[in-house]
């Protein structure tokens, strides 16, 4: 995350939007990543470090937010923008979480018994901030971008950046568990590293299609 | 440019305490996965 810093700050300084976009879109992955990790984890020694991250990328954004004009966005995307293609692509990861989470928690209702992801959790607090708050960000982006509306391109360019700062994150942690200490297994491994290298894909073309 | 140096300090903060908060998870060598504290019995639980 640090060398994406150093780069969206490069970017930011020089007044790029490419820079606004790129620092929205690291305080929403602090913001949302460090807000599971203080309401999933076990209370340790860093616990005032992640609340520190979360109110960061949560005031970071906010500020960011009121400074970037969604008209000029829309304005300084070029003709080649991958438009329909990113609307899929956000409507697709939010129909894909949509049926991962619901599938699991129907499951549980109908069995009686607790899903397994709960293992040691009390609720499945992951799940109920995708299916809260993300699943409807992704679909809102996707529809609002295939109908051209201003707020569809920074909403997709910021959630497209953010989903590609999550999945790498956890390609590495799933390597390292795997390779050090032996958790997890192959098929979620390769699995999460497709995800990611499509993330990067999208994330790439919006970058590079923007004019600044 | 107030909201841009506020922005700027925002993510220079931010920076920071990712590294510092990284090598705090190295340092913990289980990514702080458990804590131990005392209970009101008096006993020692680690969590």
């Amino acid at each position: 995350m640090l060398p994406l810093f150093l780069l969206a700050l490069r970017f930011y300084q020089r007044r790029h939007l490419k820079g606004q976009l790129l620092l929205a879109a690291l305080f929403t992955y602090l913001a949302y990543i460090y807000l599971i990790g203080l309401m999933g984890n076990t209370f340790n020694g860093l616990f005032l470090g992640w609340v520190a991250l979360f109110s960061i990328g949560c005031f970071g954004l906010i500020r960011l937010l009121l400074e970037i004009n969604p008209d000029t966005l829309s304005q300084k995307v070029s003709r080649e923008f991958p438009r329909k293609p990113v609307a899929v692509y956000m409507i697709g990861v939010a129909v894909l979480l949509s049926i991962q989470y619901i599938t699991e928690i129907i499951g549980a209702y109908i069995t009686g018994r607790p899903p397994l992801s709960l293992a040691h959790y009390t609720t499945l607090e992951l799940a109920g901030l995708e299916l809260g708050i993300m699943i409807p960000l992704h679909i809102l982006a996707g529809v609002l971008l295939w109908r051209q509306k201003a707020w569809g391109y920074m909403l997709s360019s910021v959630l497209a950046f953010a989903a590609f700062m999550v999945f790498i994150a956890l390609s590495i942690s799933l390597l390292i568990s795997s390779f050090w200490y032996g958790y997890g297994n192959m098929a979620d491994i390769a699995i999460t590293i497709v995800i990611t290298v499509i993330a990067a894909v999208f994330s790439f073309a919006i970058f590079m299609k923007i004019r600044d | 440019m107030k909201n841009q140096n506020m922005v700027l300090t925002l993510a220079i903060a931010a920076s920071v305490l990712l590294f510092v908060v990284s090598i705090g998870a190295i340092l913990l060598d289980d990514c702080g996965s458990s804590y131990t504290f005392t209970s009101l019995q008096g006993e020692k639980v680690t969590i």
